[in-house]
């Protein structure tokens, strides 16, 4: 039998309060239909005291060091009749909520990111530059995080795991579902972005969510407080990539979101199937904000010719993965048996080709046959739900901090881990 | 008895400072009554005790009492009342000076009751539980200013 332990601060010997856990809800955590996650939250009894903002790891006892998850606590209730403190713990990701992405930091390249990264990233990890004359001749005016990377700075910044140990080796150098297209002497070659290319325009992140591109520089409170933050964004950097995070462990390993293999039949204590609403869709309109002045520059420069600058960093299709669909949303597909999602204003993948000499334009296309732009998110998405018809519900004997997904949900004090799958 | 050296009769003051020595009473005592519970965490089954007090409670059962004390004891019922259960007084040969415990209990109830004895005829039987968190210790002064 699987035993598990919490500590408080860090995990040191002093520090472990498992002995006074009295009572311990249930905590789940969801990786939705459109790839967003919803994170869990720790409730537990404890004659301990532990201050607001202190974290808690719980640890698979077997492991500790490895298989954890971390929490913080938010508030406590002192209940008097039971002598006991009464804690609410959400996830440490839970944190960025409280992060608007316009504090996000976009240092010039080499210059230090302060608490959001223990690492000078590397020029394909990021870059903020605008002087063109040090980019090569065929030069997108480049300002970017690359995805990945964003997502370790997020991690980073409030779990504070070093960049260096997030592992993203299932997605370094790996495929991912974007595919581009180029033409070269007359032919059209495709090109599959893997991974480590896809990247988020700087200007475009600090804005994401917002409806003009001066939203951002908002000082009224209640403006303020409208502007997104950045456990919105990396919600749907995750969907975009269709990536998970592997939160039961320490180094958040990002992975691609599969599907988890079956338990073994003595294992089972309880078991359920649903069927699966096979039409599932995922779209919207595409929506362009047109007018106004700008403030920064997302442009191109012609060889040898005049610079042009894109409305917002939006008017490159050749490199736009997932376009804005916020503010015209396709209702026809706004069923009770289709799923929609809609990305924030401002939100862009793009395919970084990266050199610190020349970089590439491509195209993206939905597949490798299919020429059509890739103009939404839809197919991909589509395609991987339309694969799978039912969904099991399955009961086991906690045996371990594991995850599972889509769904997985621990109820440590019964020693179940309750999960999905799809089949 | 260990906390003093002979047992007496329980005293009962009240708050007009009216004492009532029950000669002759049977007591019953629940002293030290713990308000505590066993919890248990749910992660190792390790186990705690989580304790809030102790109480002192029980029952005088006093014989041979005359209608005017009997009517005394019955209005008192409710009320909070200085006892000292095991007698009053100082105990001798401590340094500092100790006293006989004493203790605030609410009365409970008071019931009398008839007893078919030529001894004692008349009875009354008086309830009690300490007002307070309460643990049975010497006393450090003879309880007789201040309190119930």
């Amino acid at each position: 039998m699987a035993t598990f332990r919490l500590y408080k601060t860090s995990i040191t010997s002093g520090n472990d309060i498992s002995s006074y856990v009295y009572d311990l809800g249930q905590f789940s955590y969801r990786i939705n239909d459109d790839f967003t996650f919803e994170l869990p939250e720790l409730q537990f009894s404890t004659t301990q005291y532990i201050p607001e903002g202190t974290k808690l790891f719980l640890c698979d006892a077997a492991d500790v060091y490895n298989k954890q998850i971390s929490f913080y606590v938010q508030k406590y209730v002192y209940d008097v009749k039971s002598q006991m403190l009464n804690y609410t713990c959400p996830h440490i990701l839970q944190l960025l909520a409280d992060i608007k992405c316009r504090d996000i930091p976009a240092p010039a390249v080499g210059d230090s990111f302060g608490d959001w990264s223990n690492i000078v990233p590397d020029f394909d990890q990021y870059n903020n530059q605008t002087n063109y004359a040090l980019q090569g001749q065929l030069v997108w005016a480049r300002s970017y995080y690359q995805a990945i990377f964003l997502i370790k700075m997020l991690i980073h910044r409030v779990a504070g795991t070093s960049i260096a140990s997030i592992d993203a080796s299932a997605l370094e150098g790996k495929d991912s579902h974007y595919i581009g297209r180029y033409a070269d002497g007359g032919s059209y070659y495709n090109y599959v972005f893997p991974y480590d290319e896809l990247g988020l325009n700087i200007p475009c992140t600090l804005r994401v969510g917002t409806v003009t591109h001066t939203d951002v520089s908002a000082t009224d409170f209640w403006a303020l407080n409208e502007l997104p933050n950045c456990l919105q964004l990396l919600r749907h950097v995750c969907a975009a990539l269709k990536v998970s995070i592997d939160i039961f462990r320490s180094n958040y390993a990002l992975e691609i979101v599969g599907v988890s293999a079956s338990a073994d039949d003595s294992d089972v204590l309880g078991f359920q199937e649903v069927t699966l609403d096979r039409y599932r869709k995922f779209a919207a309109s595409a929506g362009r904000l047109t007018g106004g002045s700008f403030d920064w520059e997302f442009g191109e420069w012609a060889v040898g010719g005049a610079y042009t600058a894109y409305t917002y960093g939006v008017d490159s299709p050749d490199r736009e993965v997932v376009p804005d669909r916020a503010e015209d949303e396709d209702t026809a597909v706004t069923t009770t048996r289709s799923l929609s999602t809609t990305f924030m204003d401002f939100f862009r993948i793009y395919g970084l080709s990266v050199s610190n000499y020349q970089s590439a334009v491509y195209r993206i296309f939905n597949d490798e046959t299919d020429q059509t732009e890739m103009d939404d998110y839809v197919a991909a998405l589509k395609a991987f739900w339309e694969q799978y018809s039912v969904k099991e519900k399955i009961e086991v004997e906690a045996t371990g901090l594991v995850l599972r997904v889509p769904y997985v949900e621990y109820d440590l004090a019964a020693k179940i881990m309750r999960y999905e799958r799809l089949i | 008895m260990i906390i003093v050296p002979d047992i007496l009769s329980p005293v009962i003051r009240t708050t007009a400072g009216v004492s009532y020595t029950l000669t002759n009473a049977i007591c019953d005592y629940d002293i030290d009554a713990l308000d505590a519970e066993v919890v248990r965490s749910v992660l190792n089954g390790d186990q705690a005790l989580i304790s809030r007090g102790e109480y002192f409670g029980g029952e005088i059962d006093y014989y041979g009492l005359s209608l005017a004390t009997y009517l005394a004891m019955k209005a008192l019922q409710g009320a909070v009342v200085r006892l000292w259960p095991l007698g009053s007084g100082a105990i001798g040969t401590t340094s500092p000076q100790y006293y006989y415990p004493y203790v605030d209990v609410i009365l409970s109830s008071v019931r009398p009751y008839h007893r078919n004895s030529k001894l004692y005829l008349d009875a009354v039987i008086i309830t009690f539980t300490s007002q307070k968190y309460y643990t049975l210790a010497r006393a450090i002064d003879n309880g007789l200013g201040g309190g119930a």
